[in-house]
């Protein structure tokens, strides 16, 4: 069920990308505020396969690890104010509506695939 | 650890609680742009400003923003000849609030501004939560 996995893990993705652009909003009138992006997806899915097996619990959980918000270039912001924050307003906002764009898409293949399987069960 | 989803729901609100401040701040500047001292020489109201701070949350680790508190604003104060004031000096002069109207009202368009952002986050984030609860349903 690769495409199911795939869907979950972008919509993972769009959460933390999601998180990540309610901080900077957050924080846009913060002086010396640096905006934040999360590593784009098709870095996320190369490194996929390199986690920690966990057997127990207690284990250290690095599930996670790999939706962490990196400091994002300085071009893709489109200013940096006087008091040294770098988040546009504009972008930010842009971001939030591709994200609930991007989740709608990711939920509409869901739902088709999903129906689509269940399809096949009922002919058999 | 909670959810990224609820995690920008939290650090939404915790930039609309931070914008309010700052307009309850720029209310009291406004409503005190006239307020001088009552004795001869008094100094007058003050002009306050709001500090911002990023802050970590510890129960999601996203960064939320917070009001680290207000700070008074050093600028000089403005003198105006009144002499039948109870506030005049032995000149006449009175101190007035440094309180600049325009400064007041743009500082309050900004919070608007910033609010409505943070607003947007919300719904932005409810509306995905709520497209998740319904792919569930109609899963089942």
């Amino acid at each position: 069920m690769l495409i199911f996995d795939l869907a979950s893990q972008h919509a993972h993705w769009l959460a933390a990308r999601q998180a990540t652009a309610a901080s900077n909003i957050a924080n846009v009138d913060t002086p010396g505020f640096r905006a934040m992006d999360v590593v784009p997806f098709e870095q996320v899915l190369d490194r996929t396969g390199f986690e920690l097996a966990s057997t127990n619990a207690a284990h250290m959980q690095f599930a996670d690890s790999r939706f962490q918000s990196t400091e994002m270039e300085r071009e893709t912001g489109w200013d940096v104010t006087y008091s040294g924050n770098s988040v546009t307003l504009e972008v930010e906002l842009m971001k939030v509506g591709e994200n609930g764009r991007m989740l709608a898409f990711d939920q509409g293949l869901t739902r088709m695939f999903h129906r689509m399987l269940l399809a096949s069960l009922k002919a058999a | 650890m909670i959810d990224p989803l609820t995690a920008s729901i939290r650090v939404a609100a915790s930039g609309l609680e931070a914008q309010s401040m700052r307009l309850r701040v720029v209310s009291e500047n406004l409503a005190n742009a006239e307020s001088a001292g009552r004795t001869p020489g008094a100094d007058p109201y003050r002009r306050k400003d709001v500090l911002f701070s990023a802050e970590v949350d510890r129960l999601s680790g996203a960064t939320l923003v917070a009001v680290a508190g207000t700070r008074n604003d050093p600028s000089t104060f403005r003198l105006e000849h009144r002499p039948g004031h109870p506030a005049a000096d032995a000149n006449g002069y009175v101190k007035l609030p440094n309180v600049n109207l325009i400064i007041e009202l743009a500082d309050m368009k900004q919070a608007n501004r910033s609010y409505e952002a943070n607003l947007q986050v919300v719904k932005q984030g409810r509306d995905m939560l709520q497209m998740t609860i319904d792919l569930l349903r109609s899963g089942a």
